[in-house]
This record gives structure tokens, C-alpha cells and sequence, in this order.
């Protein structure tokens, strides 16, 4: 069958007669003569050639596609050209010069910083007479050369691969959102949400995101087999941050971070960072890294200055993160009951939790208090446990009611624990009497050395604290570890400071401990050194300290030596820096360190060295017109011994909350307290005497004795 | 077909919508591919600028109408053939430079109401005789009948949009043009199967109002004429036009016919490859092949040629002529000159051929007529010397270009040595001296094949020529 003759609706084969027969063999090139496509006529002979279709006209094909501008298009519309500041487009190349009239093929490229990104087309162009800018004459539309059309085409394969990937991704993202779980706990836990066949593992103090669904989802949450926490979560289509914080525990905060032209990231001022401590579920609009570090520098759009991005995250420490911002921010209740009701899920017991127990319990209401004891107890029948739940009857004030209890199961239960137990509920002055008589019986249990060390310490007889002390040492380090303020002073009380700074060296340099043990042994000795003579080295911060100007000022200010107020003003914490302000001033001159009080951050207290905040609440307290800083300093951290505190000052009554604190408080109170008007002289001098005794290590509170006036 | 050119417009701008709201999308489901949503608008606006339609507000160009009282017989035929169809009489007459016949919906001035138009050709009407053109005229009212009018329009700008998006996104690098390319096919396809079954349709008005054997006589010589009108407009009149020279346009295609009916003239050939094309039906043929059409009408014998010239129809058919020629200028009120077909040589080619000749004096004024063989075989370095423009011919294409422009030399070359040039429509160029006879433009054109037999016979010619 003979093929119909070609149409040639735009001139391509008077300007190429060659291809009526190689159309003959190549129905696509065929077509695309006859549709009037001489760009597709010219990609069909090269593909016809290349794939070796066209026999002995090759050579021919060949030679026409040497020659690009024979397939030219004529133009529509002229390209358009700009660039603004190196992006945009432009033309490039130089290729298939005629040099007869100059015209040659240039290849209009989408360009960035003038380097060509992407080919958009090629053109039959005749340099341009104007002068200055470079000009072209742009005559016709040509096909791609090889490479260029590789290239264009590879690139455009890549963005289409690009764009059914984010087609995928956007029809899956459509349907399903990310819930993450933040595991603020102590313990590694599972979560599962309803819909999923498995379970997310995740590690303590970590985040864990699970893909699910859009719409209304329950949440289940379990400790191994124990279920732990459920409920249920909205996880909303599209944007919007979806985060399950197991029992609320996690301190995740939102914060934003501005980038600006110096390229460094800063904390944005503007925006005070979102806390979210205590609530399981949070729900949030978008955020720019979620749960992912953010960059330290970012490419700024053109014309900002700044760019602000929000990030949210997880603050290490796990729940005892939120707890100290709870604390610090003076919402000490709440940072109670979330102590409990982590305890009460992890079914902590008091070997795990018991000072976070005993801590929280201190700042309940009884009732509530006297509860979780009893349901600790009832899985616990520690001594730690029993501890903990005297505490809260002695608390409040049930001092009868626990010797009751605690002499009817030593009667019940005969043995040194319960004659432990037996003996702490008593009131000092009957413990005192009768601990080394019980000792003496059961010279070997630990607690009750303990209690005979602190009912020494309480009374003020240090030789015997340091007595019971080494025995204590002996027999359980780790207890005497809980008793080591009350230790050293007993030993530095009977000159034995020497040994208590080796002690406390070989502890600052125990791996094993944990930091806040190492620290704290640090600045005892540093303490220690300078009571006795000796040279210390002054504690240092920790290498991730952000604010390491304050720790040695902080160390000094708990010793007693001198601060230099320029040092002081280099602390970068607000707070921090407050209550060093309020410690140099307390060294000399009361009235401008209770006026900084009054006048300051009511957090400042927090901050405040124990000596130097107990010194000052007495000295309000016995004042008529510090009602006002008496308030603050007594909310600040203190609990209830701050009622005891305020009611020795002003009566002088030594209560057992009184006979319990560290002696260097209790000098703090005295020393107070010999201020008080209508006090004899002889009065006030045996106070003053008595400060000095009990502050064995002679710190802040030494120096307000000769500093004050009077 | 009214979904089927609906479909377009649904085709760009669902694609264009499906990649602006994809992009969308991606931004907001999964903004982690946020760069792909960017490219996503980029190529939806790339897209919407090379497939939507742009506005235009030019007025439409059209041939003017015949006023109300110009050409009365013919416009008292055209209304009888109406009334005979059965439809009401066009509102408006068109007589065209074209072999061909059309009904159409015509709005004359701006935002007024479209008119009931026909059109017929002049070259129909000298060829056709009056019973003829009724069957022409009646196959244009069975359009109106069938309403195929109306839909014309809507139809004739879908395949402008759909050729135009197809242009403008012809060799996308992201295969823009492929959806449009396979929309233009099925498109085509399906108009053009509607198109001949109307044509059909209108074939069978024609043949109830004038008879099966006027409509298929009619459509025979139609056939013919419009292969041939074609190829003699193009080749003959558009240059005398061009060359701001009125020519006698029925005169010349009288001429030019005979010369078709002239085995081995140009137009013989030209009619005969013209003939061969129509004779296979094209893809995007809107008319079934004549076969059918003749076979749809009962296959009548061909009526005898009554006397009645269509023709005579027309008062002052020279004015009309003029008319038709002037409607196709930028300037229809532009000067022209008057020129026989007799002098057409002397008058206007031969002083053209001097003008290109000159044009190319450096290249060409040491060349002798003996080079042209060798000339022709050397071909590049010629080509590039008397080449206008830039290079966008293939060596075949510019082979042909040279061997026209040698064909054009020789023509001066042998005018200036005594010879007279003949350039008749639809006849080879010829040389002619004293019984001496060349045809410079076949000559030329013969060494494109060169052989050592032609090349000697050629330097004979030269010389018994004496050029």
C-alpha cells in the first residue's frame, strides 16, 4: 500500500526534502511532520537514528541532525530574559555558527547565581547590535542539542520522580499524622495507639514517633505488662504538632529561635518559651523542628534580617526536670503530686523514690500526704517506707498517734528495726535519752547509729556526733553519706577537720557518686579548708555550664569569703545573680539585703545560699515592718520549717523542726533571734555565743555576727 | 462533540488545577518535599501559560459580503435553493477568491447578532453550471438545516486552541505537549467523523433539491478544480500579487487548465501528485473521499454540461474578479497594475529575475553557462555565497534553492543573448530564438543528476546555443 503523501503544514520538508523518505520508514517522525511539529520531528529522527531504524539513510539523518536550525519553530512569543541578582534566565552557548550572517543556536537556561541550572529551550539567535548590555535577535525556536536535552530531560525525570514522591507522601500525609511519645521517666515503657498492631518501644528520657491515622485515637501506655497511663488523643490532619507526654512526666518545652544576619541562633527574646510539665497531651499548630535539633545557622529569605523558628524538644532529666521547673517557678505542689503520681505508676518504692517521695509528700496537704504513705507502705515495708510515713504524721502534728502506732509493732514485731522506728517518733529530748541505751543493744544497725549521731548533732554534743559518725562511717557509707553535713561538723567541731577533708576529697573524687554528690562534697571541703587553714581549690563549673561565673561565687558566698560585687554582675542568671546581690548584702548591712528582697524576683529566695536565707527570714521575722519579705522568704522552699523558724525568733520555743535543722541554720536563728527587743543583754551575748558554737564551719552566718551592727 | 471539544478546556484546566492544588498539598501534607510544591506551581503556571487560550480582541477579518443589490441572479438563485431546501434565505452572500463553497454564521460588526451566510468561490462559478452550483448551494443550506452552523464556530476555535497548545508546548521537558498531542488525536477523530457524516447529510439535501446527478457532477468537478485552483492561485496569482500586478484571473486558470490537461507540463504534474493526495483520504480530512460521497448519492450518471454557465449569473464578472484578488490584500485599495498573461514575462518576471540575479552579481558574474554543471557539483561554497538569511536549509533543500536561483540566471543569461521568455500559468519557462528552444529552469534542474553524457551534451547545447 502506497502512503498518503505527506502534509507539510509548516514548510519543515521544503526546508528538508530529505525526510519524505525517511518519514516512509519512521511513522513518528511521520507524525510529527504532518502535525505540523518540527521540534518532535527532530527528536524522532534522532531517536530513529540512534536506535538504528533507518538503514541506508542514515548518513542523510545524520547530516540533518547536524543541522538543528533546519527543525526551527517559528516564535509565538519571545522568551523572556531577566535575572535579579543572578537568578532567572539566560542565554548561554554558542553552537552551529553560521558565519555567514553571524546566526547561531544560544540555549536559554534557568539560572541561579548565573549558573545554569535548567535548559528551557534553545534558540536561533543573531548577536544584537545594542551597545552596553548584551543583546541577541532572537529568529526561531530550535531542538535541543544532545547533551542539552539529556540534561533537560534528566533534570525533569528527577523533578516528576520528585513530585510522585511528594504526591505520594502528601496523599499519605493526608490520611495519617505523627503522634510522638516522650517517656519523661525512669524506665523504659511501651505505647500503643489503637489501630496499631504494635507496640513503640521508648527509652527513658526519649521521644518515640509513631505514624497513625487521622481522627480520634486511644492511647495505651504500659511499664512491661502494667498498664501505666491511657487516654485518648485527637490527632488532627495536615500541620500541627501531636505530642503524648507519658504521665506529663517529661519537661517538653516549645521555644523559638531566631536566626539573624550574624548567622548564630539565639533563644528569641520576644517569646517566652512554652512549658509543658504535668499535661499528657499536648497539641500544638506547627512547628518547625519538632523533636529535631534545629540548624545553628539558617540561609535567610531575601530582605529579612531576622527569621524566627520554633522548636520543640525535651529537656534531659526526665521527670525530676519537671519537677525542679515546677519548684523554681514556686509551684512546689504541683511538683509534688507529679512526684506521687509518677511513684504511684512506677509503683516506686522508697529504696528507688524516697527523698523525691519524702520531699513531695512534705508539701501536700496531710491527708493526701498520710494516703500515698500508707499506699507506699503497703507494698513497702521498708524502713525508708516507715520513714516516710512517720514524717508525714509528725508533720501533722500526730506525734502521738505514731508513738502509738510504732510502739505496738515493736511490741508486735521485737527487733532493732522496730526499735529504730519506735525511737524516731519520739520528741528529741526523749529520743536523746534513751538512743545510746537502744544502740548499745543494737550497736550494729545503721539507722540507729544514725539516729544517735543526729540526736548528738541536735544537741549540740559534737564529740559524740563524731563518735557515732565513724561508727556509722563503719558500718553503711551509704547512710553516713546521707548524714555528712551533720558528720563534719562533728569531726571539724572536735578538730578533726583534717580528716573530714580527706573524706570529703576521696567523695568529690568518686566516680560512683552521682554528680550532685561530687558537688556537693566539693564545696563542703571547700568550706572545710577554709574553717581550718587550709588551701582548697575553688569548685569549678561543669564544662556544660551555661552560667559558669556563678558556681565558684556561689561556693564562696556558702563559705563566707569575701565577693566581688564585679564578679557578682557577670552572672548571666537574673536570679542567680539576685541572690549573690542579697548575699554580699546580708554580710553587713540587713536593711539593703531584706530591701533587695522586697524589691526583687519573689524567686530570688530559691537562689539563695540555706545560711543566708535563714538568716535573713529571722531577722524579718523579728522585725515589725518586714512582714512583707518574711512572706516571701518563708514561701520560698522552706515548707514548714519556716513557721518554726519565725516562731523561735519571736519566742524563742525550740521545737523539734527547730532542733532538727543543721546546726549552721539554727546559728543563723540564734543570732537572729538575740536581736529581738526586750532581750537582756546577757540574754543576747549567750545567743551570740551560741551562734558561734553552732556554726561549726563558721560561714555567712559567722560573718553577719561581726558584721551587723547591732 | 460538544463534550468532545468541552474535554480540552476540562484537560488544561483540570492538569493546571490537579498541579497548583497538588502543590498545595504537598506543602500542607507533607511539607517535608516542600521544594517539590514549589515545582508543582511552577509548572502549573508554566502549563496555564502555554495551554490556555489568550484573549483577543481583534475584530474578526473576513471577506466583505455583496451589498444587497450587487449580483441580483445570483442572490435570486441562492434564495430559490433555500426555499427549495426548505430553510430560510442566508442573510448574507460571500463570493471568495477560493474553489470552494461554505455556510457559516457571520457577524458583521462587533457584539451583533451572528447572520446566516454562504459562500461560494468564483472558480466554482466558471466551472460549474447553474444546476451544479444550485446542488452546491443546497449541500451549504443542509449545514444551516442540520444546525451544524451553530456549532461550528465553537468547534473551528476548540481545534485553534488545541493546535495552539500543541505548538506552544511542542518539546515540553516535562511531556506537557502529550496530553494535548493524544487529546488533539482523539479530538480529531472524533470531529472529523461528525464532520463527514455531516457532509453526508448536506450531500443529500443537495441531491433532493437538484438532483443526485447535479450534486455528484458538482462534487466531480469540485474534486478537480479545487487540486488544480489551488496550485494555480499559489503559483501563479499570489506572485502577480505580490508584485502589486492585477492579473486575469479566470483567463489565467483557463490557460492553466489546459496546460494540467498537458502531460509533462508542471501543471499536469502538479495536478497529478495533487490528485494522487486527495485520492487517500488524510486523518484529519473533515470531507469523506469523493468515492463516497458519489456512492452516498446512488452513483449517477454524470449530468450532460447544460448551457447555463454559473457564470452568467455574475453582472461584470472582470470587477469580480478584481474583488476577490483585493480581498486577500493587507490593502485592498492598494494600486494594482493590470497585466495579461501574454505579457506577463517581459512586464513582470523577467524584470524580477533580473533584480535577483543582480542581487547575487558577486557570486554569480564570473559564472559562464558551461560552469553550471561543475557549479552545481560544488554546490556548498555557491550556496553559502548567495544565500539570504540565515542557514536553514537541508543540502537537498539548498541544492534545490541553488539550482532555482542557476535556473533564474540562465533564464537572464539566454534573455540577454536575443532569446524570448515565455512564462505561461501552469507551463515550464521556456527560452525560444529563432527556432532555438531551451527550458533554463528543467535544464538547471537536470544537473542536479549529473552524468558525463549530460555534461557534454550540456557544453554541446551551450555552444549551438552560444551562450
Amino acid at each position: 500500500m502506497t502512503p498518503a503523501p505527506l502534509r507539510d503544514p509548516t514548510g519543515l520538508l521544503a526546508r528538508a526534502p530529505e525526510l519524505e523518505a525517511i518519514a516512509e520508514r519512521d511513522a513518528a517522525l511521520r507524525r510529527a511532520i504532518e502535525q505540523g511539529r518540527p521540534l518532535d520531528a527532530y527528536r524522532a529522527l534522532y531517536w530513529a537514528h540512534r536506535l538504528r531504524r533507518l538503514g541506508d539513510l542514515a548518513d542523510v539523518a545524520a547530516t540533518l541532525l547536524a543541522r538543528r536550525r533546519v527543525f526551527l519553530k517559528g516564535l509565538t512569543t519571545v522568551p523572556r530574559m531577566f535575572t535579579y541578582n543572578g537568578i532567572g534566565t539566560s542565554l548561554y552557548g554558542r553552537s552551529d555558527l553560521d558565519l555567514n550572517d553571524g546566526s547561531y543556536v544560544a540555549t536559554l537556561y534557568l539560572v541561579f547565581f548565573f549558573i545554569p541550572i535548567f535548559p528551557i529551550a534553545s534558540y536561533l539567535v543573531r548577536d544584537g547590535q545594542g551597545s552596553g548590555r548584551r543583546s541577541w535577535i532572537i529568529m526561531a525556536k530550535v531542538p535541543a542539542g544532545t547533551t542539552t536535552y539529556f540534561w533537560q530531560r534528566a533534570t525533569a525525570l528527577g523533578v516528576v520522580g520528585l513530585l510522585l514522591v511528594a504526591t505520594a507522601s502528601a496523599i499519605e500525609g493526608y490520611g495519617h499524622a505523627t503522634v510522638h511519645v516522650v517517656n519523661g521517666l525512669d524506665r523504659p515503657i511501651t505505647a500503643r495507639l489503637s489501630g496499631a498492631t504494635t507496640r513503640t518501644p521508648v527509652a527513658p528520657g526519649q521521644e518515640a514517633a509513631i505514624r497513625t491515622t487521622v481522627g480520634q485515637h486511644e492511647i495505651d501506655v504500659r511499664d512491661g505488662e502494667r498498664a501505666i497511663e491511657t487516654g485518648s488523643v485527637d490527632v488532627p490532619r495536615g500541620h500541627g504538632a501531636v505530642a503524648w507526654n507519658v504521665l506529663g512526666a517529661a519537661l517538653v518545652y516549645l521555644d523559638h529561635e531566631t536566626y539573624s544576619k550574624e548567622g548564630a541562633s539565639n533563644p528569641d527574646q520576644g517569646l517566652a518559651p512554652q512549658i509543658f510539665c504535668g499535661e499528657s497531651r499536648i497539641a500544638i499548630g506547627d512547628v518547625d523542628y519538632l523533636f529535631a535539633v534545629p540548624p545553628k545557622e539558617l540561609s535567610l529569605p531575601s530582605g529579612s534580617s531576622a527569621v524566627v523558628r520554633s522548636h520543640m524538644g525535651v529537656a534531659p532529666g526526665g521527670w525530676r526536670s519537671c519537677i525542679n521547673y515546677f519548684e523554681s517557678h514556686g509551684d512546689v505542689e504541683k511538683g509534688a503530686r507529679l512526684t506521687l503520681h509518677v511513684a504511684r505508676a512506677t509503683l516506686a518504692t522508697a529504696a528507688t523514690m524516697g527523698n523525691e517521695i519524702d520531699e513531695a509528700i512534705a508539701q501536700l496537704p496531710a491527708a493526701d500526704g498520710e494516703a500515698f504513705a500508707k499506699e507506699l507502705l503497703a507494698r513497702d515495708d521498708s524502713l525508708e517506707a516507715n520513714r516516710i510515713y512517720q514524717n508525714v504524721l509528725l508533720e501533722s502534728h500526730q506525734r502521738a498517734r505514731a508513738i502509738s502506732e510504732y510502739d505496738a509493732r515493736l511490741a508486735a514485731k521485737p527487733g532493732a528495726d522496730s526499735e529504730y522506728l519506735a525511737l524516731r517518733v519520739r520528741p528529741q529530748q526523749e529520743e536523746h535519752g534513751k538512743v545510746d541505751e537502744v544502740v548499745a543493744r543494737y550497736p550494729r544497725h545503721a539507722f540507729l547509729r544514725r539516729a544517735q549521731a543526729l540526736t548528738h548533732y541536735a544537741e549540740l554534743e559534737l564529740p559524740a556526733t563524731a563518735s557515732a559518725c565513724d561508727a556509722l562511717k563503719e558500718l553503711d557509707p551509704k547512710v553516713w553519706l546521707d548524714s555528712i553535713d551533720a558528720c563534719v561538723d562533728g569531726m571539724v567541731g572536735v578538730g578533726r577537720g583534717d580528716e573530714a577533708l580527706s573524706a570529703l576529697a576521696a567523695l568529690a573524687a568518686d566516680s560512683s557518686a552521682t554528680t550532685a554528690s561530687r558537688n556537693d562534697a566539693e564545696v563542703l571541703a571547700y568550706r572545710v579548708a577554709h574553717r581550718i587553714g587550709k588551701s582548697a581549690p575553688e569548685p569549678k563549673a561543669d564544662e556544660d555550664d551555661e552560667d559558669p561565673a556563678a558556681t565558684p561565687l556561689y561556693a564562696r558566698a556558702r563559705t563566707g569569703l569575701p565577693l566581688d560585687p564585679s564578679a557578682i554582675e557577670k552572672v548571666k542568671n537574673e536570679l542567680v545573680r539576685d541572690a549573690l546581690r542579697v548575699s554580699l548584702d546580708a554580710r553587713s548591712n540587713p536593711d539593703a539585703a531584706l530591701d533587695r528582697v522586697r524589691k526583687g524576683d519573689p524567686m530570688t529566695a530559691l537562689r539563695l545560699p540555706a545560711a543566708v536565707h535563714v538568716l535573713l527570714l529571722a531577722e524579718a521575722s523579728r522585725r515589725d515592718d518586714a512582714s512583707d519579705v518574711t512572706a516571701r522568704l518563708a514561701a520560698g522552699g522552706l515548707g514548714k520549717g519556716a513557721e518554726a523558724i519565725t516562731s523561735f525568733v519571736r519566742t524563742g520555743k525550740v521545737t523539734d523542726e527547730v532542733a532538727g535543722l543543721p546546726l549552721e541554720l539554727r546559728a543563723a536563728m540564734e543570732l537572729a533571734r538575740s536581736r529581738m527587743v526586750g532581750l537582756s543583754a546577757k540574754e543576747r551575748a549567750d545567743l551570740i555565743a551560741l551562734a558561734r558554737t553552732s556554726d561549726v564551719l563558721q560561714g555567712p552566718v559567722t560573718v553577719a555576727i561581726s558584721g551587723w551592727p547591732p | 462533540m460538544v463534550a468532545a471539544a468541552a474535554g480540552f478546556w476540562v484537560l488544561a484546566i483540570g492538569l493546571t488545577l490537579l498541579l497548583v492544588v497538588g502543590g498545595v498539598a504537598i506543602l500542607t501534607y507533607a511539607p517535608d518535599y516542600g521544594i517539590a510544591g514549589f515545582f508543582a506551581f511552577g509548572l502549573g503556571g508554566a502549563l496555564a501559560f502555554g495551554a490556555m487560550p489568550r484573549l483577543s480582541f481583534k475584530v474578526e477579518e473576513s471577506t466583505p459580503p455583496l451589498g444587497d443589490d450587487e449580483q441580483p441572479r445570483l442572490r435570486s438563485l441562492v434564495n430559490r435553493v433555500a426555499e427549495r431546501a426548505g430553510a430560510p434565505a442566508p442573510e448574507v452572500v460571500f463570493v471568495t477568491h477560493d474553489a470552494n463553497a461554505f455556510a457559516g454564521g457571520v457577524r458583521l460588526r462587533r457584539l451583533s447578532r451572528r447572520q446566516r451566510s454562504v459562500g461560494i468561490g468564483l472558480p466554482l462559478l466558471a466551472v460549474l453550471t447553474q444546476e451544479e452550483t444550485s446542488a452546491v448551494i443546497a449541500h451549504e443550506m443542509g449545514h444551516h438545516i442540520a444546525g451544524d452552523v451553530r456549532l461550528g464556530p465553537w468547534v473551528h476555535r476548540t481545534r485553534r486552541a488545541i493546535a495552539r497548545a500543541v505548538d506552544r508546548l511542542e518539546g515540553s521537558s516535562f511531556w506537557f505537549h502529550l496530553p494535548f498531542v493524544a487529546y488533539a488525536d482523539f479530538f480529531m477523530r472524533t470531529s472529523v467523523k461528525i464532520s463527514r457524516a455531516q457532509e453526508l447529510q448536506a450531500d443529500a439535501v443537495s441531491a433532493q433539491v437538484a438532483g443526485a446527478p447535479a450534486a455528484a457532477s458538482a462534487l466531480r468537478k469540485i474534486e478537480v478544480l479545487s487540486a488544480a485552483w489551488q496550485a494555480y492561485f499559489r503559483n501563479e496569482v499570489l506572485p502577480m500579487l505580490n508584485k502589486a500586478c492585477l492579473p486575469p484571473l479566470l483567463d489565467g486558470f483557463d490557460r492553466y487548465w489546459r496546460a494540467a490537461l498537458t502531460p509533462g507540463t508542471p501543471a499536469f504534474e502538479a495536478l497529478s501528485a495533487a490528485m494522487g493526495a486527495n485520492h487517500l483520504p488524510g486523518p484529519a480530512d473533515t470531507h469523506p473521499p469523493l468515492a463516497e460521497r458519489i456512492a452516498a448519492l446512488g452513483d449517477p450518471q454524470t449530468a450532460a454540461d447544460a448551457a447555463d454557465r454559473a457564470l452568467d449569473l455574475l453582472d461584470d464578472v472582470a470587477r469580480v474578479e478584481e474583488r476577490v484578488m483585493r480581498d486577500l490584500l493587507r490593502d485592498p485599495k492598494m494600486a494594482l497594475k493590470p497585466v495579461s498573461w501574454d505579457q506577463i514575462s517581459d512586464e513582470v518576471w523577467l524584470p524580477a529575475w533580473r533584480e535577483a540575479v543582480k542581487g547575487h552579481a558577486a557570486a554569480l558574474g564570473k559564472l559562464t553557462a558551461t560552469d553550471l554543471p561543475g557549479a552545481l557539483e560544488r554546490w556548498e561554497s555557491l550556496a553559502q555565497a548567495t544565500r539570504r538569511g540565515p542557514a536553514v536549509l537541508s543540502p537537498e533543500a539548498e541544492r534545490r534553492e541553488l539550482s532555482r536561483l542557476l535556473g533564474t540566471w540562465l533564464t537572464v543569461r539566454l534573455a540577454d543573448r536575443g532569446f524570448r521568455i515565455e512564462a505561461q500559468p501552469g507551463l515550464a519557462v521556456v527560452a525560444l530564438r529563432e527556432g532555438q528552444r531551451l527550458e533554463p529552469y528543467a535544464a538547471v534542474e537536470a544537473m542536479l543528476k549529473p552524468t558525463p553524457e549530460r555534461n557534454r551534451e550540456w557544453a554541446k547545447t551551450c555552444t549551438e546555443l552560444g551562450i
